[in-house]
């Protein structure tokens, strides 16, 4: 697709920032002071729970909501004080607002019509459009006739249509099943590599995002928790709720004591960690240690002493099976601790009650503020 | 939102203020006053007519009730192939406003009507079902009792199956069942029918004035106006009881309906458990339903013969049948049916584009006031149109229009027309807003996202989508506006103003008009019933097409 007089000059750069944004309905403090940066051409994701401010905030990008403070930019030009119809920032609905009058080749065509393009080349951008999404034969349908799946690209080319600066796309696969999300995510990556476009993508799903984005922002409670690679969110979670929020992890709680030249972990429930004195000592205060149950090893043999693994002790008191894994529920002092051993055919798990050693690599173990 | 502000200010708020005003003024000085209260209630005639009206408004909704309560149950207990008769009993009445009938009811049920005749000849008595208050009563119940069946039977409907089970469930049974589950959760649904029934017949004037009974508040009031003039303060004194009585019954059914959102019905599918009626308990239903079936189809097969009938008195059956009756209609006075076209079209056309501009600043701007702009417009639908009627005469009288011959505004038929759509507004509003919140906010989000300012928004987006609702408000509009009459009666200056009501009015109170008066009325039962079965189908055709999805 060809670049056209309705972007400026600078369409090349289409990073957006964000700055000190904030925003309120009425008493309900919905974004508090957010900055970030996303880059050109990057696929980006805001994950959260419901109501963490995600929608509101790619909502403002898109120009339906006004902030109390701070400034919109795509690129270098600040777009705060722009209608939504002067953005040039297409925005993929989570119900696909399909305009229900309109066919196929209507909905796509709108925003082409609305731009005031020659028919011809709207006719030629629109069959383009409909072919990158594979919906040739139905283009005279109306959205009523068509699948969840199918809505969900007609809503697509409608909106790529137009070739936005940004992609803004809202929970777009929540109403389509099981099956056809991944199908979708998949497509949807290789559309925006297709396009270059600068992507935002709005869930609640972690898989969802992992699986697609370059970068997430962690939003809770309307501030950005962390942002990074997926990757890095799981290895490195910067506190308590983005560990909590992507997979399932152990905490245990307690506070970092100095004692001589060695760190020590008091936990509540009793036991006493010796730690490496290379962690960071800022967490002079309560904290948690963040362990994934699949970095928790399980034994039942003789204790080994390693200066590089933590050993706790406990007894099993229950197990899930999830096929490549069991997890078994092991109770540590007070605490119950989650450890994952991968399974294999003809194996027969631990009884409940067997007494067993937990093993964790130091290195695997993260500490967070509570 | 100025310019429906100041429309509505000038005609509504005004006119209605006026009326108050005058009601509470000294007819000399001008002063504050409330000796016309003390005249009106010192009055024995005006006394009488009070107790009259409200007399007959309560006895209407007791027999409208009787003959809604037996429907509403079988339909909603019952797998029952009448349902659907039930269904359509419940619209015929609506389609024709009671005074239309009225005439047609005398010569079936009056003194020398066909069933009296009859029953005098069979058994030898005479039943006084058209007496006086009787006449009013019967008519009005008979045209109104739909109000409380449709309320009532949604109402029933709305029950979900499982409150009855777990009722059940808990070991209560039969009419304990009934009477602490059933009754309380179709209570809003049937108070809310009653409120509209007692409104509607308390206010009515055409009904009484053609069965000549006047000592009752609506004539009285007209009466007072056409014969001694505007000056006279009787008039705006019943009209300011008639709001008020309106508007307090109006609350009291608002109040009584607060807070009871009983809509219980749950994901998939609802009503009350259903039962195959046994046999006796069919013939039971039917002979009801068929005797109920009867009286509604009464007003309609009476104005039938009417205006087919070449001279009916003292007999069964008309003498001998004609078209004369029609042919008289369209070629002496086909300006009634013109007019009705003209204003009620204009009415409908001022209505939906209000409504919709209306529902539009109250569903999607935050514009101050937009609330307030919504209340007053609903308003309209508890002032009697006999009061606006007034009001507009008081207040528009003095108003000269520089391009008629200096014609006063309130003689002038546009008037006719903008109290009609003033009237009407509240039904093709409601349609409106209805429509409107059809339309998922996204669906315009996602137009102005693509690049649709505001205005293109609207034009593209959601007017196409708001067609159907649009268009049921016009018809609404534009049916009941066909036959309003009290208004109607008060505007219209001279008989080439005048619409189809009021020109069954004129005809009727001859007896040689009768017949021609019947045809009219029935070219305005199909008028109206055409144009009711147009919209239904465009409407579903309409949902059928564009699938139901896009709702949320």
């Amino acid at each position: 697709m060809t670049n056209t007089a309705y972007k400026d000059g600078n369409s090349s750069d289409s990073s957006v920032t964000l700055e000190g944004i904030d925003l309120s309905f009425g008493k309900t403090h919905v974004l508090k002071g957010i900055d970030l940066k996303i880059e050109s051409g990057e696929f980006f994701s805001f994950l959260g729970p419901s109501g963490c401010g995600k929608t509101t905030l790619i909502r403002l990008i898109a120009g339906f909501e006004s902030a109390q403070a701070g400034q919109v930019f795509i690129g270098k030009h600040e777009i705060s004080h722009l209608p939504p119809w002067q953005r040039n920032v297409g925005m993929v609905f989570q119900s696909y607002a399909l305009w229900p009058h309109m066919t196929v080749r209507k909905n796509v065509a709108f925003g082409l019509e609305e731009r005031r393009m020659p028919r011809n080349e709207i006719n030629k951008r629109v069959d383009a459009a409909i072919d990158l999404v594979d919906l040739i034969d139905l283009a005279d349908r109306r959205p009523s006739q068509l699948s969840g799946g199918q809505q969900q690209r007609v809503a697509l080319a409608r909106t790529v249509v137009i070739e936005p600066q940004v992609l803004l796309l809202d929970e777009p696969l929540s109403n389509l099943d099981a099956k056809l999300r991944v199908q979708m995510r998949r497509e949807l990556r290789q559309l925006q590599q297709k396009l270059s476009l600068t992507t935002i993508f709005v869930t609640h799903d972690q898989e969802e995002a992992n699986t697609t984005a370059d970068r997430i922002a962690v939003i809770n409670d309307g501030i950005i928790q962390q942002v990074g690679s997926p990757m890095d969110l799981y290895d490195q979670p910067a506190n308590h709720f983005v560990a909590d929020f992507l997979g399932t992890t152990n905490f245990i709680d307690g506070k970092l004591e100095e004692s001589g030249n060695t760190i020590q972990f008091h936990a509540d429930n009793g036991e006493v960690i010796p730690m490496d004195d290379t962690l960071d000592s800022s967490y002079r205060d309560r904290c948690s240690l963040v362990i994934r149950p699949q970095n928790v090893t399980i034994t039942t043999g003789t204790e080994i002493e390693a200066a590089d693994k933590i050993r706790l002790k406990g007894t099993i008191s229950g197990k899930e099976f999830l096929g490549s894994t069991i997890r078994y529920r092991v109770n540590v002092q007070n605490d119950i601790l989650l450890a994952d051993a991968a399974h294999h055919q003809g194996q027969i798990p631990l009884k409940n009650g067997t007494t067993v050693n937990l093993y964790i690599e130091r290195n695997q173990v993260i500490i967070v503020g509570v | 939102m100025l310019f429906i502000a100041l429309f509505l200010l000038i005609f509504l708020i005004i006119p209605v203020v006026k009326v108050i005003f005058v009601a509470f003024q000294d007819v000399t000085t001008g002063q504050f006053t409330l000796v016309n209260f003390k005249d009106f209630f010192s009055t024995a005639l005006f006394r009488e007519s009070f107790w009259n009206s409200l007399y007959v408004g309560v006895m209407a909704v007791l027999i409208a009730s009787a003959l809604s309560m037996p429907l509403a149950y079988f339909t909603s207990r019952f797998e029952f192939r009448g349902a659907v008769i039930v269904q359509s009993l419940g619209v015929i009445p609506l389609i024709m406003p009671p005074f239309v009938g009225a005439v047609a009811m005398m010569m079936l049920f009056g003194r020398n009507g066909s069933v009296n005749l009859l029953l005098e000849q069979w058994f030898g008595i005479n039943i006084p079902f058209m007496e006086g208050l009787n006449g009013v009563i019967f008519v009005e119940s008979l045209h109104y009792f739909p109000f409380i069946l449709i309320n009532l039977s949604a109402a029933l409907q709305n029950i979900d199956k499982s409150m009855e089970e777990s009722a059940q469930n808990l070991g209560c049974s039969g009419f304990r069942l009934f009477r602490r589950i059933v009754l309380p959760l179709s209570m809003p649904g049937y108070v809310a029918g009653v409120s509209l029934v007692f409104l509607k017949v308390f206010d009515d004037l055409g009904t009484p004035l053609l069965l000549n009974v006047n000592n009752m508040l609506a004539p009285q009031a007209y009466l007072r106006i056409a014969s001694i003039g505007i000056k006279d303060p009787m008039g705006y004194v019943i009209s300011v009881i008639l709001v008020v009585i309106a508007m307090s019954s109006m609350w009291l059914a608002m109040l009584s309906l607060k807070g009871k959102d009983y809509a219980t019905v749950q994901k998939g599918g609802g009503g009350l458990a259903k039962r195959r009626m046994r046999p006796w308990e069919k013939i039971v239903a039917w002979f009801i339903i068929v005797l109920i079936m009867v009286l509604v189809l009464a007003p309609h097969l009476g104005l039938t013969l009417l205006s087919f009938g070449n001279i009916w008195s003292f007999s069964i059956l008309p003498d001998a049948f004609t078209f004369d009756h029609f042919i008289a209609i369209f070629s002496e006075t086909p300006e009634y049916i013109t007019n009705t076209f003209l204003y009620s079209f204009l009415a409908g056309v001022i209505d939906v584009v209000l409504g919709t501009a209306i529902a539009y600043f109250v569903l999607r701007t935050k514009l101050i006031g937009r609330k307030l702009l919504d209340y007053v417009a609903m308003s309209a639908v508890a002032i009697p149109g006999l009061v606006i009627g007034i009001g507009y005469l008081r207040t528009f009288f003095a108003f000269r229009v520089p391009w008629l011959e200096d014609q006063p505004l309130a003689t002038w038929w546009i008037a006719i027309v903008i109290a009609l759509s003033i009237r009407r507004l509240p039904y093709a509003l409601r349609a409106c807003t209805a429509a409107l919140q059809q339309v998922s906010v996204s669906l315009e989000e996602s137009a102005e996202n693509l690049g649709a300012g505001k205005f293109s928004t609207i034009r593209k987006i959601v007017v196409p989508l708001m067609a159907g609702g649009i268009l049921a408000g016009f018809v609404t509009s534009f049916a009941t506006a066909a036959v309003e009459l009290g208004m109607t009666l008060m505007l219209v200056s001279k008989n080439a103003d005048g619409p189809l009501s009021y020109g069954i009015y004129v005809y009727m109170q001859s007896a040689a008009g009768r017949g021609p008066g019947a045809a009219l009325g029935i070219a305005a039962v199909v008028v109206v019933g055409l144009c009711t079965l147009i919209s239904h189908v465009v409407v579903d055709r309409r949902q059928k097409k564009y699938g139901m999805r896009q709702t949320n």
